[in-house]
């Protein structure tokens, strides 16, 4: 049977066409149950935020829990094949607890990741597809772009404790430079070194503009070797990658901002997060997780995103003025034949149709009829 | 057209001595200093809109992207956590997170401290960095009643010059964290609108660095 796409509504046929989209580029579906084991969650706790998930135990007395997340699952999934790259893409609720009402919600979350000996063209690949999503979703677009692996040459370079650390690179993420002053002055970080981490919180926008500033600041002889030709080599190939889009209207969506920092323990290299005009939040994050890969075992790496679908509800919502094209009542005498024909005809031209003996409370429709002595007669026409 | 830039303020002193910031920077909009009751005021010109909210309420507003910046308190930010960006320390408003107890209190480890505090999140992370047991007693006022009533062992709130502390018999055990009204940045509105907020965070950044050489001399 031929799916109707008509009646799907907007949100439903954005994942279906972003599925489309990523079927296109080889990724094939990914499917799993809707639970795992708890103890995948509890060790990987700092990789999901939180271990607030919902457990219950199963039959077999193994403690389980439904998913927070599919990208765990996904690589739980992966095999080490040398020489091979893994694309998945998925489209799954997953359970979470809500940063705002702190209680548990189910949230649709469609994405891709990309597994294997990774090699510049996923990577570029990820990427495009990342900037293709948002412009499906939007016209007004933006992706953040950053290299974790400037962040850490970086602070490597001030040899400060992994407390320390954590603090700076929750500044950098709040673009908090004056709390990041602070902490850089009580952990004895030379003025030069304050700077290059005060401007690299500040800097933001498009790659041509940022990398030369970037350059320079980093080569003002602050930040010593070897931290610094790490560092160089990281915005060479956020650079090369960058330079890869030759579609004006993709790299025009490209910003660079280091404020983007996802967990280093888990996240190395590239990392990003999307944003559309009118939605407040970012609904699309993701990056390389090579690190993730190495903690469960996997000797390959991996890049993936994920787009938070339930963000976009607002932005996907349509407004109907009617709940249903035709309300059509009948009587309790009404032949059944008769009322089957009547719906069946209305419905072959393309009608929604409502067949009720009362009118339901609160229900809107563009035509009233009434199925009267085998015949269907208008009530009221409110069109 | 010139877009508009909505900026939430605290409603009270703060609001006004912060707005004050705004106008020097550049930003100025006349009609906020009539006394009326409205509560959006705009000036197309200087491209912005401001609105008086509630002073816990201005990073709500921020985060969901009502106001693409706002002024709040540090210690509402560190009670509530908003996902925003913080853009400035505007070094006014400056009083500090404190714990205070009946003078004379001697704190002894073995038994759980009992904290009373309207900032429950505050207190909780402060003593949790230290191990600390804690039983939280969220007030919403008066806090300074509780250890006299014994209802708690120690208070966790903001000091600023220690009088209503005093007036009450208690003293500072520890001054934990220092407070003051920052300028924060709804994330999605500083991509789309990050010239416009650049240029009202860069004002203000020369207004305060002015205002501190000034003290300084």
């Amino acid at each position: 049977m031929a799916v109707n796409t008509t009646q799907l509504k907007k949100y439903e046929r954005m994942i279906f066409d972003l599925r489309a989209m990523y079927a296109r580029y080889g990724y094939t579906q990914f499917k799993i149950r809707k639970f795992e084991e708890f103890e995948l969650y509890v060790r990987n706790k700092d990789f999901l935020d939180s271990v607030n998930v919902i457990t219950f135990t199963d039959t077999n007395g193994k403690l389980m829990a439904l998913k927070p997340d599919v990208t765990l699952s996904v690589v739980k999934n992966s095999k080490d094949v040398p020489g091979t790259v893994q694309k998945v893409y998925y489209n799954e609720n997953i359970y979470r607890v809500s940063h705002r009402s702190h209680m548990f919600e189910e949230l649709m979350q469609v994405g891709i990741e990309c597994i294997g000996d990774i090699d510049d063209y996923n990577v570029f690949e990820v990427l495009m597809l990342a900037l293709k999503t948002l412009r499906e979703l939007s016209d007004g677009c933006i992706l953040d772009l950053s290299n974790l692996d400037i962040v850490s040459a970086i602070l490597s370079d001030y040899h400060v404790t992994e407390e320390t650390r954590t603090r700076m690179i929750r500044c950098l993420g709040d673009k908090n430079i004056h709390t990041l002053r602070r902490i850089c002055q009580e952990n004895d970080v030379s003025p030069g070194g304050i700077k290059v981490l005060e401007e690299l919180t500040r800097i933001y926008g498009r790659p041509e503009k940022v990398l030369p500033r970037l350059r320079e600041l980093l080569k003002g002889g602050a930040i010593e070797e070897p931290a610094l030709t790490c560092a160089l080599q990281a915005v060479d190939d956020l650079e090369r990658i960058v330079n890869t889009f030759t579609d004006m209207e993709l790299r025009d969506m490209i910003r660079l901002d280091f404020s983007v920092v996802s967990d280093v323990n888990y996240y190395n290299g590239l990392v990003f997060n999307g944003f559309i005009q009118g939605i407040p939040e970012c609904v699309l994050s993701g990056g390389r997780y090579d690190r993730l890969m190495k903690k469960m075992h996997r000797r390959s790496g991996a890049i993936g995103f994920g787009v938070y679908m339930d963000r976009l509800e607002r932005l996907l919502e349509e407004k109907s003025e009617y709940d249903i094209d035709v309300l059509l009542l009948y009587d309790e005498d009404a032949d059944i034949n008769d009322l089957n024909t009547a719906v069946r005809t209305m419905t072959k031209a393309g009608e929604t149709v409502l067949a009720q003996r009362r009118i339901p409370e609160k229900l809107t429709y563009r035509k009233l009829m009434q199925l009267k002595g085998g015949e269907v007669k208008p009530i009221e026409t409110d069109a | 057209m010139k877009q508009m830039l909505n900026i939430a303020l605290p409603k009270g002193r703060l609001g006004e001595k912060v707005y004050g910031m705004f106008e020097q920077a550049g930003f100025e909009c006349p009609s906020i200093r009539e006394k009326n009751r409205k509560l959006v005021f705009e000036n197309a010109e200087a491209g912005v809109r401001y609105f008086w909210v509630k002073p816990v309420d201005v990073a709500i507003y921020v985060e969901r992207g009502a106001a693409d910046i706002g002024v709040v308190g540090k210690d509402i930010i560190m009670e509530t956590e908003p996902n925003v960006y913080e853009l400035l320390d505007l070094q006014t408003g400056k009083c500090n997170m404190a714990v205070a107890a009946p003078a004379g209190f001697r704190d002894s480890q073995s038994r759980t401290l009992r904290v009373a505090t309207k900032f429950s999140n505050i207190a909780r992370s402060h003593y949790a960095s230290m191990d600390r047991d804690i039983d939280i007693i969220h007030l919403n006022g008066s806090i300074e009643l509780a250890p006299i009533l014994g209802l708690s062992d120690v208070i966790v709130d903001i000091v600023e010059t220690g009088n209503t502390l005093r007036a009450n018999k208690l003293e500072v055990m520890e001054f934990f964290a220092p407070i003051s009204a920052r300028l924060i940045a709804n994330k999605a509105s500083f991509k789309f609108l990050h010239e416009e907020i650049e240029a009202v965070a860069d004002g203000l950044e020369a207004v305060v660095n002015e205002k501190m050489a000034a003290e300084e001399k």
